[in-house]
């Protein structure tokens, strides 16, 4: 695994994203979107997303995630910071943190 | 009525919902779901009391088993789960609703059937406390001022072609709003009628555009200037497929997204999650038919009907589905099309088509509702707008 820096140079200093259910936005090297977000069904009622991810270098890809959860993609790590299902009326989306690569932040 | 999507109602000064009404339709999904999966118990008996051997009947068997079943035992459950989310709601109304926080926890112990009331309590206070969305999502959380962007330096607004031909021809990309249920009606009216679209939408001497949507019926005037235009806003997607996002130019749809925020204000939490009707009402000012799980959803031959008619027709998927290749959850599509010769329905993603999600998704009309589609807009046909 690639390390990334919390506490790292600006260029790799995390920049929050607070991604809303069914919007999508630029996070680093992708273009991620929040394609639906809920409680889980038989797992504690733990919400989780599922993330829509369009990176040039890594191609497409569905991510289903949980606060925690850790995403790689070309740029860097994308962190879940947290996770808000479905609950009207509530917003629902989630809250992520993009972490340039702290070896090589251009690929 | 606005909030829908993601409201109980609002109707004049009431917010919230009847709670009595609240379980007394709860109290009917969970009957009907008892009642099909007693009705699926019952065709599997019978066909198992048929007289009948041979390869037609194990074909039969096997697809009944492998299609049908399933389908009505998870429409059953369905129906049950609906039923609790009910009683929950109910239950946190009342909780909100009664000052002393003093309800009838014994009724909702039973309606819930073990699920402890204090479970309830909690899981509500803890997702009441810790939703990242709080604060109203700011200029900063779309990237900031287009204008101030790379790609949005030198901009000019009479860059932005507002013609008709435009209007119908662009492909939608949606931004870093939750604005589906708008831009997929402005998607809608392209279709049916663009003309009507460059007519409500002009640049001023002053470089400023003014925009007309309609509340009530009645035509709202709104200036949308650039300056206020979002870097992560609505787009034209001109890329196919190739999803360069910063290149992607201001549309009509824009700055109609602009207008929306400007005219239901204060903030981008205005425009964020409402219904398919909506969108089409604002847009069009002429009245949309809603209809949504507990009834008047319209079958195949009244979606080609209306779409014959010039009719712009979005549709919501299921918020609570499981996640899907194909479809997002609690997103507003386009109407396309129909087919009947394939009983299909052809929905347009307002994403565009760069996105892992494919921007056209063909439904049979066999599972349209079935788990996919919970809520519909059928516009007024064109001659009705404005």
């Amino acid at each position: 695994m690639r390390t990334v820096s919390i506490d790292g140079t600006d260029d790799a200093a995390p920049a929050r994203h607070r991604l809303r259910l069914t919007a999508r936005a630029r996070i680093g090297s992708a273009v991620i979107g929040c394609t639906g977000a809920k409680l889980a069904e038989g797992d504690g009622a733990t919400p989780q997303a599922a993330l829509d991810i369009v990176d040039p270098e890594l191609g497409r890809r569905s991510v289903t995630v949980r606060a925690g959860d850790r995403i790689e993609i070309a740029s860097g790590a994308v962190l879940v910071l947290a996770v808000h299902p479905w609950d009207p009326p509530r917003p629902a989306g989630v809250d992520l943190a993009h972490v340039a690569w702290e070896d090589d932040p251009a690929t | 009525m606005r909030d829908g999507a993601e409201g109980v109602g609002r109707m004049g000064g009431f917010l919230g919902a009847d709670t009595d009404q609240l379980i007394g339709a709860g109290e009917t999904m969970e009957q009907r779901g008892v009642r099909l999966e007693e009705i699926g118990e019952a065709l599997s008996a019978a066909i198992a009391r048929t007289r009948w051997t041979g390869p037609d009947r194990d074909r039969f068997c096997e697809s009944f088993e492998a299609s049908v079943l399933p389908l009505i035992r998870d429409s059953s459950v369905r129906l049950g789960t609906g039923a609790r989310a009910l009683y929950r709601h109910a239950a946190q109304q009342d909780l909100a609703s009664i000052a002393d926080g003093s309800i009838d926890s014994a009724r909702y112990a039973e309606l819930l059937e073990g699920e402890s009331w204090s479970d309830i309590i909690n899981w509500a206070q803890d997702a009441w406390e810790s939703t990242p969305f709080d604060d109203p999502l700011t200029l900063e959380d779309l990237g900031g001022r287009y204008i101030d962007s790379p790609e949005g330096s030198g901009f000019d607004p009479a860059d932005v072609d507002l013609s008709a031909e435009a209007i119908g021809s662009q492909v939608m990309r949606q931004g870093g709003l939750g604005d589906c249920w708008l831009l997929a009606g402005l998607m809608a009216a392209a279709q049916s009628d663009p003309d009507f679209l460059a007519r409500n939408i002009s640049l001023r001497e002053d470089g400023t555009w003014e925009v007309t949507l309609y509340e009530d019926g009645e035509p709202v005037t709104v200036t949308v200037s650039p300056d206020q235009l979002a870097r992560d806003g609505a787009r034209v997607d001109g890329d196919g497929d190739a999803n360069t996002w910063y290149d992607d130019e201001i549309g009509y749809m824009s700055i109609f997204e602009q207008a929306a925020i400007n005219h239901l204000g204060p903030d981008y939490e205005s425009v964020i999650a409402d219904t398919p009707q909506a969108g089409l009402e604002l847009i069009t000012g002429a009245g949309a038919d809603g209809s949504d799980i507990l009834g008047g959803q319209p079958s195949a031959e009244d979606l080609q009907s209306a779409l014959e008619n010039g009719a712009p027709i979005t549709v919501m998927t299921d918020p609570i589905m499981p996640f899907r290749d194909d479809l997002a959850s609690a997103h507003v599509y386009q109407v396309q099309s129909v087919d009947p010769e394939t009983d299909e329905v052809v929905l347009v993603n307002p994403w565009g088509d760069g996105a892992g999600k494919p921007h056209l998704v063909t439904v049979p009309m066999d599972f349209f509702y079935g788990n996919n589609i919970v809520m519909t807009g059928v516009g007024a046909p064109p001659e009705d707008w404005g």
